[in-house]
This record gives structure tokens, C-alpha cells and sequence, in this order.
């Protein structure tokens, strides 16, 4: 590996070349306050420019640093503030920062690189920020629900309303057909697992035939673990042109997540307590049943069929069973205990979590317990190393919903339960459901879903500074870390539960375990020339990473319970399904920044090379280049500053997991096992999708700071997307994994943040971000094909040149008689907008958050389950009215009846917030700096023409292209907190 | 800088160069298997014993699987049963209507090529077997080359004129030739008599067992015996081309397990069961709800007092579905365990009379003839038919009654003496399919057109 060879030795001549510059050092001490206030501002990091020497200041905004012998400049940064220069003689050991309040984060920096950065003054990509004051203004049930609706191009969307988790990130439109639609998430520089591994309750729903895992599931991935009030800030890199320095892995965008540091000075403790409820938030709602209305749809045929229906309708009495299933209210809270603080040399950011999400019925919830600790270590004034360390804990009950074949899940037997039928239970005997096989209320209290985590993640980070010279600097990173969690999944079907004789082998349980270890090690170098001229600053870094993911996954599903037990082997049916995934990659890149004119121009290109045991060829290494521009121009008429930039970038999609193999089947006969080739071919040169992004764009900062505008166009090209084509049966095989297929995503992003009032006491912050994105398949070499839902008839979407990646096909009748199938509308939204708007005054603040979603359509398979039952609330014995209108029309060849708009426009986030006066925050001591109380709620309110529960929901989890399937989904909540906060 | 610094420095120095190295190296540890399906990889090039073993398994199961739908489809095809399946009108639409190449049509293809396949790895496969014996791997290959046979000639019987792909491709690219009727046969043929050479170099034993469905057939020399029964019907197919294939066909059932001193039920068997991973019967459904129904000319047609139709059905509840009635019932197998023959006595019988008659031998054919109606159907002989049609007309009877929903062989044996015309049709939309299409995966492939040759 010639390569390697090359940056090895360039690294120990480096070093080498270090060894002989010793350098004599000084001291340098000082502080940093803000303008106007004059307010001392701790944990503000101050550096030497172009050197690896900083700190940070301390509680009175005091600092003190080693610095070289001779003539430096000092910048001192701090979130919220715009960064101060200052040039210290050599003779000079006293300075003062007064720095400026930055409430648009201007001059916040912006990844560029693996471990380099540049301010967003200059950044040539729209990488997008959320801090972690943004993070956390509202509660949020996981991580990705506090992202949602805060980025321009960013969509975060819910599967269904079941707490702990289940969300889809996706940045930028469709990126895959085929492949895995998760980003790349990295936590402190370790590529975390997004994992959605399946529950296993198909076993029960039998939602895919076989009772195979199936993700009909409704599983958690599993970012939901990370707490987000140990986040510092998240980094989004929405497409190729900003993320192809992470190379194969980053066609969907990559986010980074970085968390809170520790900072010199005594311990700053932050106590946060929440205590909130939760309700559900949207009812489907069910017909009037009238007695004839009874006999015109069920048609008793005999006298004694209609006795029958008499008795079960009784005196016509009736049960909400939506609002009795869903009608916790059980507690809520979140415990939230942090510190930070340490000496120059050390130190420490600690934190725990405890949190209970209750759902709204009985059973379900989601708990978690966390517990932090990031240590920062200076060896020398030479030599700095962060370790952080994550545990997380926990364990969620999400109940059984979604599509199945057994009339199990709560959403697949109320359609068919009329609100007449009575399913309470009687001396705690659970009466048969007469219309379906399970009674809703007994699967709800007796059926256990269960699924626990306990996770840990470990990173640590040395940067050693081989010299800082006036001139030249060079800086060498090591990073190394792992993502370790076991995951284990109990489901527990016990043999009285009225479902439970179908198969013949009543009781089920079903105990999955899986494991997965991610682990990475990377190493670079940074070097930074800039010339006695100043004409330029050249930021050189290059460097080598290697990842291994390992899954290890299987499930024992045993059936034919001995009464009472539930362990694996008490039972007359066992089987196991195991699965394993191992990945190895070795990616080297490298990188060349040059910011000249005055720091108005940056020039960037890079390229990374990336191999993987996914490829067919795993010795082959794959390019993705990068190349970037940005100019500042000065100001102009009102516009303090515009930026105009332009990225291009390519970046890959790992070929999916075991496409490569021409695996063979195993076969049992006559006692013995056998092996026989499979079906599907994989194709040995398999190599990961492509993306090519250019990307394009216009800052402008106006009046004097008070005004961004950011507007980006880009159009994603993605080729070599993996498919499955036919082959000749003669060959042995049905078909076979291929490259082949290109799509295209255009779309344009908008942000604008305003501060229309800014005063000592006073600010308002005012931000709408706007996007809209459109995707055509370009290239199809093979024939259109269904993806995901169930049929054309009921809605399915489709593949095919020239149309939308997310287009919803459907039969529909032409007055030839025909029924061909026909586009009939595209998941894919019009645009999405979002409104947030945070107003301090004194001690008050109030904050909002409203998303609107203008189109996209949903298959609703719950209201045609609803109608196919003659018990949808709009569906009587009248044939006009509209329920029947719909089914009859359905029935006659129009899937278009059950396409349906899911425009929406939610209220995310409110809080309102009450910062304690000093006489009252003496009540929790002396040393407290200051206590906050806030009130807030999640998902308030929601404004859409869908008549299904929610519509962000997907059946089918995580997809590429078939989200908005609804089938029986988890209902909707909106959440209320009071939240408690004080720091000391 | 003092000298202990320095060292400090060289030894991290030191430590961030191993660090550097131990990140990239690791060049030669990407390798990562399948670590969830055997591959082809691991048993193509010098299998073990216990390779070969599961090899010989996959080959017969996949003959298992691709049977019980074959038999089931010829039987709805030739009128001797239905599938009144209410879920999938196709049962009704496409085998009794018009078969479609990309749906029901092209069903009795791949199945047959994936097994064909198998055939061939295990033939590869097995060559460079450093762990059997040069007989062990005679008698394997062989074996191989017998299944590879037995799933050709149920493609040649399902597809007859439209053809008969001459072999499994080596890769999706190079497709073999498609042979035209005759030359599949010929082809077919030619390889059994490879297999029986093989068969014959093949020692005292297999390196592997056969599932229990073999009894007496799983040594080199009884399982030739089993090639030889399959031997004959290809050349009884092969009979209107030349009267030597009814006498090939004469000398092959001599060198079978055919025996009228025998049961009629002696012979080889696919065996069912409900272990994990295991087959049931396919063809079995409970009796009380099953759609499988008789064809209503089954009892029509019947002799009065034939054992074999008391044997093999019963009255049920009636069932209707697309203007189909039939209450006609299906007990010839009694349970979702029960074998289903792949071959054996009672056919050979009737096959030995059907050479016979080929060759014009009439009173040896009525002989076999005969001894099937007295010992299957427990009826009287039939003595004075005198002319070949009369032979035919009887063998063909025989036939259906002997081998009723465990054998496509009526259809087959119809179109071999061009009398599907005589199969009832039950509506006027209904048609006698003449073959299966080639399935329409295979025709795009070979860009939307085969001309067999």
C-alpha cells in the first residue's frame, strides 16, 4: 500500500522536524467581558492564532495561557458572541476581550473537515446548526424530535406516535432506492449506530408472511438513545458537497454531534426537572351504528342470526374505544443533573439523566437513564486529550400496532369493532370479541412488549502540537472510539389472550438479542502555512480512518406455551432467526483550505478514497472528490456583508449489506439439512452509490447584524443506485443485485433570521426557514416495479423513468372498462416551511415553533379498513353516505379514495419562561447564579385536511421511498411540561 | 529542553507512529464471508463428505418442491382435478383459460433450472473432492446426473413444442440453447445413460444416504434401477420418432425395478413431514375444507366397482367457484405426512404395456394391462380387444385411474397420441392447453423472442 507508506512518512518527518524546534514559551493572562454589560463571560476559549495553545476562561472570565516567545495574535470565541483578535506584543502578558453579542450565530465555525473548521462567515456549504440551546427549549421525546422543523432541508418525521423514538431523518430528498436511508451520525468523531433492529411482535401480527422479523415492527432506531441535553451542538451536512470528506458512507448526509466539555474554574452545576402529562391528541372516531344500520351491513339471514345481532347490539349502548384504549395519563419527568468545571489542566463535564416518557395507554412508556462523562486532559502545552464516555439505559413498551394478519394490533381491530360491541372485562374475565379474533382491552393489559438497551459509548481525541510557528503550524489528531450497545427484546403472548389458539400453538414468546460494535480509530495531521505576506492562510490536513461495525442479532420464537411460562424452551414450536452483519473500511483523504484577500476568499478541494468489505472488490478504493469556493464581498446598500458560494462534492452509499454473496439456502428434509442455491444472485462487483451535489448560494447579512439571509440551490445526481434485476430462471437464479439506476433531486433552501428588537433588556429572534425539493428517477434499466405498500390496488409506489422517486401509484377505472394503474399522487411535499420565534423580555421569554408541510400524500389504509367495515364515522346504511361512497368507489377500481393529502401544519414547540429574581433563587442557596421556570408543550396543536390519526406516520419504519403508508398506527399525543432549571 | 523531555518527546513521537501504523494496517484482514448463508464459494472446489452429503439433500428437495405444484397443475390441465381456491382466481383463469408466461404460466421453469443447477455445482463440485473415492465420486455424479435428468424431463413434459432449455447457463449472460421437443428428449436420454455409466463405476455405496422415500434404491446398482424407470419414459415419449425408442424403452424397464411378483407400491417416494424447516404434503388438504376437488369425469368415466377410484376419493360437501362444481373429494393422501411416488411398480407396468403397444405387441401389453385392472383396480381382464386403438384407449384408462393425483401423466399421454381434444372442457371460454409457455423471465432475457432448436 503505497499510500500509506507516503503519509507515514510524512507524519515522522513532521515530527522529526518538531523535535529540533523547541521552542522557549511565555505567559499570557487576561479577560474576556461583554460589550456594554462589561459582564465577566466564562468558559470563552481563547488560542493562540495558528497554534494548538488555548483555554479557557474561567467563572470571573479569567484566563491564562502559554504562548511562544514572540509576537502573537489571541482570539478569544464564545457561542453567542462574535469572535475578538487581538494582537499581544511579545513584551505584553495583559490583555482584555470586550466581546460583541452574536444572536444570529454569524461567526459560529462550521466543520469543513475532519478536524478542520472555518467561521460560517466563510463557509462555502449551508451547513447547518443547532445549538444547544435550540436543542432543548422545549422537551423533546428523543433526539431527532428536537431537530425537527429547525433546519431548512431537513426532514424529521415521526412513524407513528409511540413513545421512544421510531423517526426518520432525511436530508435533501430521496437518496437511495434500495440502500439504507439513515445518515451518517457521528458523536465525537465515532460513527454511532442508527440501527432499527425489529421487536419480532410478526411473530404475533403476523404482519409478513412467515413470521420473519419484519419491520411492519415498529422499531426504535436507535440515535434515539443520545440525550440531547448533553449536546453541545449538531452539525448537518445535508449533501456530497459538504460531506464527501466522509466519503462511501455519506450520500444521505451526515450529522455530526458534538457534546459539552468540561471548562476551568469551580463546579457549575445545571439541575433540571421536568414534570409533565401527556394525551392523546387525534381520535379516528367511529359510525353511529342504528339497528337497521346493523341488519343492512351484517345481513342476518335467519330468525335466529337476527336474535343474535339483537343481542349483541343490545339497547344500542356505546364505547369509546380509542379514547378507552388511550387514556393514560400517567406522569411524566426528566431529571437532568449536569456539572463542569476543572483547573487549566483538567476538566470535566459530568451529567445524568433520568427521564420517563408514559404513553398514553396503559403499559406503554419509554424510560431511560444516562449518565455522562467527557474529560479534557492538557499533558502540555503541546499535547491535549478529550475522553468521552457515554452509558445509556433503556427500556421502552411500545405495545403492538401497526399492519397484521391476525386481528391482534389495537388499529387493525377497532375498524371492526362496532363502538355496540362490549369488551370490558367483567371480574376480570375479557369477553370474546364477536367481530374480531382478540379483545383490544385484554391484548392491551395481558400482551408485553418489551424492549431494553443498554448502550455505551466511548471516544477519545489526542491532539498533539508538533511546532506553532509565526508562520507555521502542524497539529496531529488521533481519534479513536466505539459505539457498543446490546439490545434485548421480549415479547411475551400468553396462552389465555383470545387470539392465541389461531395457529394451533397458543402462547408466543419471543426473546430477540442483538449486539453491535462500532468501532473507528483515525489519525491526521493538520498543517497551516500562512506567509509573512498574510496574503493566504493554507490549511493542509490529511489523514487515514478505519471503521468496523459488527451486528449480531437473533431472536428464538417459541410457540405452544406450557400455561403460565415464558421461557424459550416451554413451548412445542422453537425457532431462531439469527443475523449477523460485520463491516470493515479503510478510508484515507486529504484536504487543502486556502482563505485569501483578506480572508474574503476561501478555496477548498479535497479528496477522500474509501474501501469496504461491502464491494465486491474489497482491496478497490473508491475517490470522492470535493471542491469549493467562497467570496465575501463588502457591503452595499443596507447589506453589511454577502457571501456568494458554490460547492461540488460526491460522496457514496455503502453497497448493501451481503449483495455481493451468491449465498445458498439451507433445506431440512427427511431429518437432514441440504443446500441448494438461493434465489437472488449477488453480483461480486458491487460498489457503493454515487452521488455527485453541486450546491450554490447566497448569504446576506444585513443592518448591522440584525438580518441573515440564506438562500441554496442544489441538485443531488445520484448514479450506480443498487437494484434487483430479473435473470433467465435457466441461469438458476430469479434475480440478481446490480448498479444501475440514477436518480435526480433539485431543490432550493431558504433561511432568514431577524432580530427585529435587540436591546439590553429586550430581543426578539425571529427565524423561517423554507425548502423544497423534487427527485425524478432518471435511468431505470430495468422495467417500473413496485416498492413497499401492498399492491397497486391499495396504493403502491413505484419506480419508473422519468417520475417522481416517491410517486403513489393506484388502479383506476376508465370508461373502456380498463383499470390500469396510474400515477395518483407523491409522498413527496410541495414544500415545507418553518416558523420559530423566541422573545426575551427581562425576565420573561416566550418561544414557539410552527411546521407546516404543504402536500405529500398518504395511502390511508386505516380509514379503508375502517370503511371496508362499514364503521367509519362518516359510513352509515344511507349508500350516499360518504364512508360508503368511498369503499363502493374503491371497490369499483378507484385506489384514489384512499390517496390522501397530508399537508399539516403542527405547533411543535411552545414554552413560556420565568427567570427567577435573585431574592427568590436564594431559596436554593446562596451560590445560585440563577433558576428558571418554564412551561411548555410538544405537538399542541395540529391543522391538516387528513382524516387519519396523523400525517407523519410510516408502516413500514424507516423507508427510502414508501413512508406515508398508514396502517394501525400508534395514535398521536401532544405533551405538556413544567420544567424547573436553576444553575450553581 | 532537558534530556528526560527529549525522551518524553521521542517516546511519544514513538507512540504516535505505532498509533499511525496500527490505524492502517489491517490491509489484509478485510476478507469477511457470509456469515449468514452457506456460500457458493465454500463447497464448490474440494467438498468434505458431509458437503456432498447436503449437496445430494438440497438436490432432492428442490425435486420435492417443484413436484408437488407440477403434479397438482398437470392434473387441473388434463381434467382430473380442480383448485376451487376462492383467493386466487387463477386456478380457474389461467389453467383452464389462457396461461400467462409472466404469471401461473411460467411457473414449471425456474424452479426445475435452480435444481438443474444445483445439479450441476454438485457435479463440479464433487470432481475435486479430495475426500471421495474415485467410485464414491462416480456414483455421485451419477446421482447428480440422474435428478438433473429427472427435472429436465418434467420441463420437456410441462413445455413439449415450446421447448426444453438444453441446460442451466453457467452465468445469467450465456444462456444455454433451447432444444426443440425431440432433440430435449434425445438429450435427456443420452443423459441418463451418462449417469448409468457413472452408476456402473460407482462402487458398492453412496458416500451419502438418501432419505427414507429410497428403500432399496440407495446403493450405485438399485439406484440405477430408479435411472432406468425414468430412462423408459423418455424413450416412450421418444416413440413416434422411431419404433427403437419403444424397444430402448423395453430393455430400460428390463433393467428397472419393474416386477409383477411385486406391490405395485414398490418404488421411490418423496417423503413429507412437519419438523422445522420440512415439507408437508402439498397436495393434501383436510378433507373437510379442501379446495383440491376431483374432476366430476372422474367418477363419470369410472368403471363400476374400480378399487382405485374408492381408493383415491370420496363424496364431500359440494363446493362452486367460477361455475365449477365438484364434490369429489381427494384421499389419496391421508395426511400432510404422506409420501407422494416419484416412480414406481404400477407405472412401470403400465408404461411396459404402453413400449408394447409402440411396438405392436398387443397381447403383451394387454397381459400388463390386465394385471393392473385385476390387481390395482380389482376388476375383471379385458379380453377381447384386438386393435391397437382399443389398446390404447384401455392404457390410457388404466393410466389415468392408476397414477390419479400423483402423476401429470394424463396430459401428457393425451397430447402424446393427440387426443387432447377428447379431455371434456366444462365451459365454452375453457381450452385444452397443448404446452406450458416458457416463462416470460426467460423470454426477456433472451431479448422477447425463443425459437427452439
Amino acid at each position: 500500500m503505497r499510500f500509506t507508506r507516503v503519509v507515514l512518512l510524512a507524519s515522522s518527518l513532521a515530527l522529526a522536524a518538531a523535535s529540533a524546534a523547541a521552542q522557549q514559551q511565555r505567559r499570557i493572562t487576561g479577560r474576556v467581558v461583554a460589550e456594554g454589560t462589561s459582564e465577566p463571560l466564562p468558559a470563552t476559549s481563547v488560542v493562540v492564532a495558528g497554534t494548538g495553545l488555548g483555554t479557557r476562561t474561567n467563572d470571573a472570565g479569567e484566563f491564562s495561557l502559554l504562548a511562544p516567545d514572540a509576537d502573537v495574535q489571541l482570539i478569544a470565541r464564545r457561542i453567542g458572541y462574535k469572535q475578538q483578535t487581538v494582537r499581544v506584543a511579545r513584551e505584553q502578558s495583559q490583555v482584555t476581550f470586550t466581546l460583541d453579542r452574536d444572536v444570529l450565530m454569524l461567526e459560529e465555525q462550521v466543520v469543513t473537515g475532519e478536524n478542520t473548521s472555518v467561521s460560517r462567515r466563510n463557509a462555502a456549504n449551508d451547513v447547518a446548526v443547532v445549538s444547544n440551546v435550540e436543542l432543548t427549549r422545549a422537551p423533546s421525546p428523543t433526539l431527532e424530535n428536537a431537530m425537527a422543523g429547525k433546519v431548512a432541508g431537513v426532514t424529521v418525521s415521526q412513524n407513528s406516535g409511540a413513545p421512544g423514538g421510531g423517526l426518520q431523518v432525511q436530508l435533501r430528498g430521496v437518496t437511495t432506492i434500495n440502500g439504507s436511508t439513515d445518515p451518517l451520525y457521528i458523536v465525537d468523531g465515532v460513527i454511532v449506530s442508527n440501527d432499527a433492529i425489529a421487536s419480532g411482535a410478526n411473530a404475533i401480527t403476523a404482519a409478513a408472511a412467515g413470521g420473519n422479523a419484519s419491520n411492519q415492527d415498529n422499531p426504535v432506531n436507535r440515535i434515539a438513545d443520545f440525550n440531547p441535553a448533553d449536546i453541545e451542538r449538531i452539525e448537518i451536512l445535508k449533501g456530497a458537497s459538504a460531506s464527501a470528506i466522509y466519503g462511501s458512507k455519506a450520500s444521505n448526509g451526515v450529522i455530526i454531534i458534538t457534546t459539552k466539555r468540561g471548562s476551568a474554574g469551580a463546579p457549575q452545576f445545571s439541575f433540571l426537572q421536568r414534570v409533565g402529562t401527556q394525551e392523546l391528541s387525534n381520535e379516528i372516531g367511529s359510525r353511529h351504528w342504528t339497528l337497521p344500520g346493523v341488519y343492512a351491513y351484517f345481513g342476518p339471514k335467519t330468525a335466529a342470526d337476527t336474535a343474535r345481532y339483537n343481542a349483541l347490539y343490545g339497547t344500542g349502548a356505546t364505547t369509546d374505544y380509542e379514547k378507552l384504549l388511550f387514556d393514560a395519563h400517567d406522569p411524566s419527568y426528566e431529571t437532568d443533573l449536569s456539572a463542569r468545571g476543572g483547573t487549566d489542566a483538567t476538566r470535566y463535564f459530568v451529567s445524568g439523566l433520568l427521564k420517563r416518557d408514559a404513553g398514553i395507554m396503559s403499559g406503554t412508556g419509554y424510560d431511560k437513564q444516562s449518565v455522562r462523562a467527557n474529560l479534557s486532559q492538557t499533558f502540555s502545552s503541546r499535547l491535549n486529550v478529550d475522553v468521552n464516555t457515554n452509558f445509556i439505559h433503556s427500556n421502552t413498551r411500545r405495545g403492538l400496532t401497526n399492519n397484521d394478519n391476525s386481528g391482534t394490533s389495537y388499529y387493525m381491530v377497532l375498524p371492526f369493532t362496532p363502538s355496540f360491541a362490549r369488551l370490558q372485562p367483567v371480574n376480570g374475565d375479557y369477553p370474546a370479541n364477536p367481530f374480531e379474533r382478540s379483545n383490544p382491552i385484554q391484548t392491551r393489559d395481558l400482551l408485553q412488549n418489551v424492549e431494553e438497551v443498554y448502550r455505551f459509548t466511548g471516544a477519545a481525541n489526542a491532539r498533539y502540537s508538533v511546532f506553532a510557528r509565526e508562520r507555521q503550524t502542524l497539529e496531529l489528531n488521533l481519534n479513536g472510539g466505539i459505539d457498543q450497545f446490546s439490545q434485548r427484546n421480549d415479547i411475551f403472548s400468553p396462552n389465555e389472550l383470545l387470539f392465541e389458539p389461531q395457529d394451533g400453538l397458543p402462547g408466543t414468546t419471543v426473546r430477540g438479542a442483538a449486539g453491535n460494535v462500532n468501532s473507528n480509530l483515525n489519525f491526521s495531521a493538520v498543517h497551516t502555512f500562512t506567509p509573512a505576506s498574510g496574503f493566504l492562510t493554507a490549511t493542509t490536513s490529511a489523514g487515514v480512518q478505519r471503521e468496523r461495525r459488527d451486528l449480531d442479532d437473533a431472536s428464538i420464537l417459541t410457540r405452544g406455551l406450557i400455561p403460565g411460562q415464558r421461557a424459550v424452551n416451554q413451548g412445542s414450536s422453537v425457532s431462531v432467526l439469527p443475523n449477523r452483519e460485520l463491516v470493515k473500511d479503510l478510508a484515507f483523504f486529504a484536504q487543502e483550505e486556502l482563505l485569501t484577500l483578506g480572508q474574503r476568499l476561501l478555496v477548498t478541494g479535497a479528496v477522500r478514497a474509501d474501501r469496504s468489505t461491502n464491494n465486491g472488490d474489497i482491496n478497490k478504493f473508491y475517490y470522492f472528490p470535493k471542491a469549493s469556493a467562497s467570496y465575501r464581498m463588502p457591503a452595499f446598500r443596507g447589506v453589511d456583508e454577502a457571501k456568494l458560494r458554490v460547492a461540488f462534492g460526491q460522496s457514496g452509499l455503502p453497497a448493501i449489506y451481503g449483495s455481493k454473496f451468491t449465498s445458498l439456502q439451507t433445506t431440512v428434509y427427511d431429518a437432514g439439512t441440504g443446500v441448494q442455491t438461493g434465489l437472488i444472485a449477488g453480483d461480486p462487483n458491487i460498489r457503493p452509490e454515487r452521488q455527485t451535489e453541486l450546491e450554490g448560494g447566497i448569504d446576506l447579512e444585513m443592518f448591522g447584524g440584525r438580518s441573515l439571509l440564506t438562500v441554496t440551490g442544489y441538485q443531488k445526481a445520484i448514479r450506480d443506485l443498487i437494484l434487483l434485476r430479473n435473470l433467465a430462471p435457466t441461469s438458476g437464479f430469479t434475480q440478481q443485485y446490480f448498479n444501475g439506476a440514477a436518480l435526480r433531486n433539485r431543490g432550493i433552501e431558504a433561511t432568514v433570521a431577524l432580530t427585529p428588537l435587540s436591546t439590553t433588556t429586550t430581543t426578539w429572534i425571529s427565524r423561517a426557514t423554507f425548502s423544497r425539493n423534487v427527485s425524478v428517477i432518471t435511468r431505470l434499466p430495468v422495467p417500473p416495479f413496485e416498492t413497499g405498500g401492498f399492491g397497486a390496488n391499495l396504493g403502491a409506489f413505484r419506480i419508473e423513468q422519468g417520475k417522481s422517486a416517491t410517486q403513489i401509484v393506484g388502479h383506476t377505472l376508465l370508461s373502456d372498462g380498463s383499470q390500469p394503474t396510474v400515477q395518483l399522487g407523491d409522498a413527496a411535499p410541495d414544500f415545507q416551511m418553518s416558523f420559530s420565534n423566541d422573545l426575551t423580555w427581562g425576565a420573561w421569554r416566550l418561544y414557539g415553533l410552527v411546521d407546516w408541510k404543504k402536500g405529500g400524500d398518504i395511502i390511508n389504509l386505516t380509514q379503508f379498513l375502517y370503511d371496508a367495515a362499514g364503521n367509519s364515522k362518516d359510513y352509515s346504511e344511507d349508500p350516499n353516505s360518504p364512508g360508503q361512497v368511498r369503499f363502493n368507489r374503491w371497490a369499483q377500481g378507484f385506489t384514489k379514495e384512499y390517496v390522501q393529502d397530508g399537508s399539516f401544519v403542527k405547533v411543535r414547540e411552545v414554552s413560556l419562561g420565568y427567570t427567577l429574581p435573585p431574592s427568590v433563587t436564594h431559596v436554593f442557596g446562596g451560590r445560585t447564579r440563577s433558576a428558571r421556570l418554564e412551561l411548555s408543550g410538544r405537538n399542541l396543536l395540529t391543522f391538516t385536511p387528513y382524516v387519519g390519526l396523523d400525517p407523519e406516520v410510516s408502516n413500514f419504519g424507516n423507508q427510502a421511498i414508501a413512508r406515508n403508508i398508514d396502517v394501525a398506527p400508534y395514535p398521536p399525543s401532544r405533551s405538556y411540561f413544567l420544567t424547573l432549571n436553576v444553575e450553581f | 529542553m532537558t534530556t528526560t523531555r527529549r525522551a518524553r518527546h521521542l517516546a511519544l513521537h514513538a507512540a504516535g507512529l505505532l498509533v499511525a501504523l496500527g490505524t492502517v494496517q489491517g490491509c489484509k484482514d478485510t476478507l469477511v464471508p457470509d456469515l449468514n448463508n452457506p456460500s457458493l464459494e465454500g463447497i464448490i472446489s474440494n467438498p468434505t463428505r458431509a458437503q456432498v452429503q447436503t449437496m445430494a439433500r438440497g438436490i432432492l428437495d428442490g425435486n420435492r418442491t417443484a413436484q408437488g405444484g407440477f403434479i397438482r397443475d398437470l392434473e387441473i390441465i388434463g381434467r382430473d382435478a380442480y383448485n376451487l381456491d376462492a383467493a386466487d382466481p387463477r386456478w380457474v383463469t389461467e389453467l383452464l383459460i389462457n396461461l400467462d408466461p409472466g404469471g401461473f404460466g411460467g411457473r414449471h421453469w425456474g424452479d426445475r433450472y435452480r435444481n438443474v443447477k444445483g445439479a450441476d455445482i454438485m457435479i463440479t463440485s464433487v470432481s475435486s473432492s479430495g475426500a471421495l473415492s474415485a467410485e464414491e465420486k462416480s456414483a455421485a455424479i451419477g446421482f447428480a446426473q440422474t435428478f438433473k435428468a429427472l427435472d429436465l424431463l418434467a420441463v420437456e413434459e410441462a413445455h413439449d413444442t415450446a421447448g426444453t432449455a438444453a441446460d442451466a447457463s453457467a452465468t445469467a449472460d450465456e444462456l444455454t440453447p433451447i432444444l426443440c421437443r425431440d432433440n430435449a428428449l434425445l438429450r435427456i436420454s443420452a443423459l441418463l445413460d451418462t449417469a448409468k455409466t457413472n452408476l456402473q463405476a460407482g462402487g458398492a455405496a453412496f458416500s451419502f444416504t438418501l432419505p427414507g422415500g429410497f428403500a432399496g434404491f440407495d446403493t450405485p446398482a438399485t439406484f440405477l434401477q430408479f435411472n432406468r424407470a425414468i430412462k423408459a419414459r423418455a424413450e416412450i415419449y421418444l416413440g413416434p420418432t422411431g419404433a427403437a425408442h419403444f424397444t430402448n424403452a423395453l430393455t430400460a424397464l428390463g433393467e428397472s425395478f419393474v416386477d409383477t411378483t411385486k406391490s405395485l407400491d414398490l418404488g421411490v417416494y418423496h417423503l413429507y413431514s412437519l419438523a422445522a424447516g420440512d415439507q408437508s404434503n402439498p397436495l393434501y388438504q383436510d378433507p373437510a375444507t379442501t379446495n383440491f376437488r376431483a374432476h366430476p369425469s372422474v367418477l363419470d368415466s369410472a368403471e363400476a366397482g374400480d378399487q382405485r377410484v374408492a381408493r383415491k376419493t370420496t363424496i364431500g360437501a359440494p363446493k362452486t367457484y367460477q361455475g365449477l362444481t365438484s364434490d369429489i373429494v381427494f384421499t389419496v393422501y391421508s395426511s400432510p405426512t404422506a409420501p407422494i411416488p416419484i416412480v414406481r411398480n404400477e407405472e412401470l407396468i403400465l408404461l411396459r404395456a404402453q413400449a408394447n403397444l409402440g411396438l405392436n405387441n398387443l397381447a403383451a401389453a394387454m397381459r400388463d394391462i390386465n394385471y393392473v385392472r385385476v390387481h390395482s383396480a380389482g376388476l375383471a381382464p379385458k379380453q377381447n380387444l384386438t386393435t391397437a386403438i382399443q389398446v390404447r384407449d384401455q392404457l390410457l384408462h388404466e393410466k389415468r385411474y392408476s397414477l390419479l393425483w400423483e402423476s401429470g401423466s394424463r396430459w401428457v399421454d393425451m397430447r402424446l397420441y393427440g387426443l387432447l381434444g377428447n379431455l371434456p372442457r366444462d365451459l365454452p371460454t375453457h381450452k385444452v392447453h397443448p404446452n406450458f409457455p416458457i416463462s416470460q423471465d426467460e423470454v426477456l432475457a433472451r431479448g422477447g423472442s425463443v425459437h427452439c432448436q
